[in-house]
């Protein structure tokens, strides 16, 4: 069967020209189309997060049992993970970045007025420990970050967002609250009940949970561990290469965009932990 | 059988028109054996195809079997092709991929016949023409004249009443164009109408009767029982 | 006839192998992407519980900021969820058939085997009528009894996957488990249950899969468990207790009821409407006319459970298939002008046009079929794909309809790709291509 004559036939038919015009404009809106989706994609992808993620790992475990002591089992989780090779830092966090779940509320630079005040700025909030910055890799551009005494922890208050004496503040949630470029270091900010915490420094960038979120940048870590939650994430910071090696060695998945998620439930009592995969 | 008055065809191509045929006519009895003659390009072949339905013509009338056919539709000639004539090409036309029992199966799958009818044709018309034992083979296994023999076995298969036949031993050397005249013979022998172009002066003066075309007319006709006496002259129709 | 043609159209496909071949090719790929693309639309826009979708109704009351409603672009629906509160008082009805609120909690199981570590796992606290409201299907045992929702008993009903880890499958009615240090006794295990979406709570992912436990939703304020769903709260108020939590205006329960009559369907939405005037005057921000009552149809709609860009797929991947079927055409049209010369010793020996044309056709429709095939492969590896991008658990998104849809889309274009090319081979005229040589 030969074909070359054939199609050198259809060529100089009518039908041929007509037939290549259509496939080309269809190809055409097709390509365009998904060339504007994928651009889409591309601007979320592409925003600073102000983390190492190519070195980050989160793992988390779930405190049970009645003799479960919150404090007690973070330390000795952070501890047992500073001891294992290839790990360079360890730190308590109360959600994952960009997972998709996690918390955010209205905080104001100014006790509020009324019950819908308009300078409620809305803030991603993660409950953060002394060692979280540089586990995640953060940058501080103003201030500093906590001292390990300034870290509360209050077990009889399991409400979100128990206000801390200090908390540590994006850049995007400083303009966006206080204004663009305002200094905000030792100022206050109040929830939404008027409890307030100094700011001690500001960080260049963090991201909230909600990937496709327009005020994803607007992150405030709060210097304190939360009691509302029995589930408690580390984020790990590994040696360079070392993040699929253990990735491996724990039944994990992926969780987020481009960090790894493991989660062990442990007691106090039995310490074989458990491995599986994080509930959302 | 066949009665065709002032005929005419022209073909029309971007500049030039052709006339292939102009006032033709010509009558055809029931059971007559006609060798059609003429030079090339006279319009033998034009002829052929519209005696056959194949193509339109553009004047003149034209009866086939009693029955004017110039206001058929597309459809009504497709079914007299089918059952009313065979044909038999210079090039045997047989369709490449099919084994000479499919290829031969043709005509009757569009005649509807059922399958042990149409098989029971089959064999007869293979074995009819001395291939009743290859029916499985592919036409390249086979030399010109079996594949000859192979498309009168499928113009015969639906035993038609008229057989149109282009210059069937063209392609063949004269043996086996003489077995292909004698098949035709047999079959003619048999009361079916044939109509032959032909080359070779021999072979037209074994029909009943020589038509000569030239010019898209017919010019002469020479009965069969006249050939004997006048060689010379039919020697001229090459 | 139709056996015929078909020995043909092999026939023919045997003798032009590439360009037959690269015909297929072209559908399968087309019907491939085309084919994942619907298969995601259709397993997300699906009504897991379409046969009670006249009697089911998702309930919310607007009980929501009075200076801002909870959705900003419509603003005539009531939060997504309930206040434990209003949820509590919802279920005091007793108009509709069955009733549950529900909502996502997590726990630990400590397997009474040592060898297997205490794991996390996803549960539900709701309603004994949850069950019998969903048509949940029961491998051993039942729902817990009546009885179990309006005084605490420590009963479960297991998934069938977590029955399988704890007891291995066996029937587990009678045994106890235990759940954050707390004894309960299984009541029933559920057979294989994935309904996709998960209708009843897409608050966490519409693709999520369903619980591994259920809990009754009586025991919530004796076992304080954690929660795992999602919460919203507007009013600025102290949470920093369980008490204060449970008495505030913070959205996080579902609420599902059943009403069979028109006549019940009615006095529902009466009482939903008395219910908030009743709250908007003892002071309470409540907007009486905000309640909805949405089929599960209606709720999966205005939750958007079928993204816009998957829309945007499934036109895009036709395109795609459109811009297949054209090459398929040209191809077809190149196939069938090697072939006028037998078709024109077809017209000649007494074949009419419309033979010709079904021939033709019904070679197309073949062809069409094997690159059908081919193409159900290739959406097979795309769902693949994409099952892992979306992590869409449990139930495959392939099922028999989309099969069928597959195949009929498969012969449908690749015939409509043949009816130009068939039309124009079917009008040669008989003596045009007979060969003289
Ligand atoms: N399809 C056609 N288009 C244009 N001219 C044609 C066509 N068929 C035949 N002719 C012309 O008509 C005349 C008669 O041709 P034909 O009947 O084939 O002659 P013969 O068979 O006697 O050699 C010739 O001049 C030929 O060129
Ligand atoms: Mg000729």
């Amino acid at each position: 069967m030969e074909i070359r004559p054939i199609l050198s036939a259809m060529l100089r038919s009518k039908t041929g020209p007509v037939l290549i015009a259509l496939q080309i404009a269809i190809t055409l809106a097709i390509v365009v189309n998904s060339a504007f989706i994928i651009n889409q994609r591309l601007e979320h992808m592409h925003r600073l997060t102000g983390m190492d993620h190519e070195n980050l790992v989160f793992a988390r475990s779930y405190g049970f049992g009645p003799n479960h002591d919150t404090l007690a089992t973070i330390r000795e989780d952070i501890d047992a993970l500073l001891a294992m090779p290839g790990v360079r830092n360890a730190a308590y966090i109360s959600g994952i970045p960009l997972s998709g779940s996690g918390s955010n509320s209205g905080f104001l630079p100014h006790p509020p007025e009324g019950e819908n005040d308009p300078d409620s700025t809305n803030a991603n909030y993660y409950n953060g420990d002394h060692r979280l910055a540089e586990a995640l890799g953060l940058k501080i551009i103003e201030g500093r970050w906590f001292h390990p005494e300034e870290i509360e922890f209050d077990p009889t208050d399991t409400s979100y967002g128990a206000m801390p004496k200090v908390v540590v503040v994006t850049r995007a949630w400083a303009d966006a609250a206080f204004g663009e470029g305002e200094p905000v270091v030792d100022r206050l900010v109040y929830d939404s009940i008027g409890r307030s915490a100094r700011i001690i420094g500001v960080i260049e960038h963090m991201q909230g949970a909600w990937v496709n979120w327009d005020e994803l940048d607007q992150v405030i870590i709060l210097g304190n561990i939360s009691a509302a939650h029995s589930v408690i994430t580390y984020a790990i910071n590994v040696e360079p290469g070392q993040k699929e090696t253990r990735r491996s060695r724990r039944s994990c998945r992926r969780s987020t965009a481009t960090a790894w998620c493991s989660a062990c439930a442990r007691t106090r009592t039995t310490s074989p932990a458990a491995t599986t995969p994080t509930a959302r | 059988m066949l009665k065709m008055q002032n005929i005419s065809k022209v073909y029309r191509t971007d500049l030039v028109q052709t006339h292939a045929l102009r006032d033709f006519s010509l009558e055809v009895a029931e059971g007559e054996f006609v060798a059609v003659t003429g030079p090339s390009g006279s319009g033998k072949t034009t002829f052929l195809n519209i005696a056959g339905l194949l193509e339109d013509f553009d004047g003149g009338s034209y009866l086939l079997d009693g029955e004017d056919v110039s206001n058929l539709n597309d459809n009504q000639r497709s079914k007299i092709r089918n059952a009313k004539i065979g044909f038999i090409f210079q090039g045997f036309n047989l369709i490449p991929d099919l084994n000479l029992w499919d290829n031969v199966d043709v005509p009757l799958r569009y005649r509807g016949f059922s399958a042990a009818e149409r098989s029971k044709r089959i064999k007869e018309a293979l074995e009819m023409v001395g291939l009743g034992s290859r029916m499985k083979h592919l036409p390249s296994q086979l030399s010109g004249g079996q594949q000859q023999r192979v498309a009168i076995a499928r113009a015969l298969a639906g035993t038609p009443r008229l057989i149109m036949a282009d210059e069937p031993t063209g392609n063949l050397d004269s043996l086996m164009a003489r077995q292909v005249m004698e098949l035709l013979e047999n079959i003619n022998e048999q009361g079916t109408t044939i109509i032959m172009v032909t080359h070779d002066p021999e072979l037209a003066r074994r029909a009943h009767r020589n038509v000569h075309v030239m010019d898209g007319q017919v010019t002469d006709f020479t009965e069969f029982e006249r050939a004997a006496n006048k060689r010379e002259r039919d020697a001229l129709g090459g | 006839m139709f056996a015929y043609y078909l020995r043909l159209a092999l026939l023919s496909i045997r003798r032009n192998p590439v360009l037959s071949g690269l015909m297929m090719a072209a559908i399968a790929v087309g019907i491939g992407a085309f084919m994942t693309m619907l298969s995601v639309h259709h397993f997300m826009s699906g009504n897991p519980i379409w046969w009670k979708n006249d009697v089911l109704y998702a309930v919310g009351v607007d009980t929501w900021n009075p200076n801002e409603t909870y959705y900003q672009s419509r603003p005539e629906l009531p939060p997504q969820q309930l206040t434990y509160r209003d949820a509590k008082a919802l279920q005091a009805s007793d108009i509709p058939t069955y009733k549950a609120y529900m909502f996502n909690v997590v726990g630990v199981f400590q397997p009474e085997n040592e060898e297997i570590a205490p794991f996390i796992e996803r549960g539900r606290m709701t309603f004994n009528d949850f069950f019998a409201m969903f048509d949940v299907p029961f491998e051993y045992g039942g729902a817990w009894g009546e009885q179990a929702d309006r005084r605490d008993e420590f009963v479960v009903v297991l998934s069938r996957e977590i029955n399988d880890k704890l007891f291995g499958g066996e029937n587990s009615v009678g045994k106890r488990v235990v759940i954050d240090g707390r004894e309960f006794m299984v009541t029933g295990v559920l057979k294989e249950w994935h309904p996709a979406p998960k209708f009843y709570d897409v608050t966490t992912g519409a693709f999520q899969e369903p619980e591994a436990f259920y809990l009754p939703a009586q025991l919530y304020e004796t076992l304080q468990p954690d929660r795992s769903g999602n919460t919203n709260c507007w009013k600025p108020e102290n949470l920093d207790s369980f008490q204060a939590f449970n008495n505030s205006e913070c959205t996080w329960i579902q609420y599902w009821v059943q009403l069979d009559t028109r006549e019940q369907q009615q006095r529902y939405a009466d009482f939903l409407h008395a219910y908030l005037q009743e709250q908007a005057s003892v002071g309470r921000s409540a907007r009486p006319d905000q309640y909805l009552m949405a089929t599960p149809e209606e709720w999966l709609e205005i939750n958007e459970v079928v993204a816009d860009d998957n829309r945007v797929l499934v036109g895009l991947s036709f395109l795609f298939l459109i811009v297949c079927l054209l090459n398929t055409v040209g191809l077809l049209l190149a196939k069938f002008l090697g072939r006028a010369g037998d078709i024109s010793v077809r017209r000649a020996l007494g074949a009419s046009r419309l033979d010709i044309f079904r021939q033709q056709l019904i070679e197309c429709g073949f062809i069409g079929l094997l690159g059908g095939i081919a193409g159900l492969g290739l959406a097979g590896v795309g769902l693949m794909v994409v099952r892992k991008m979306y992590r869409f658990e449990g139930s495959s998104m392939m099922d028999g309809e989309m099969i069928l849809v597959a195949f009929i889309t498969a012969v449908l274009a690749s015939i409509a790709a043949g009816l130009w090319p068939a039309w124009q081979i079917c009008r040669v005229p008989p003596a045009g291509y007979l060969k003289t040589q």
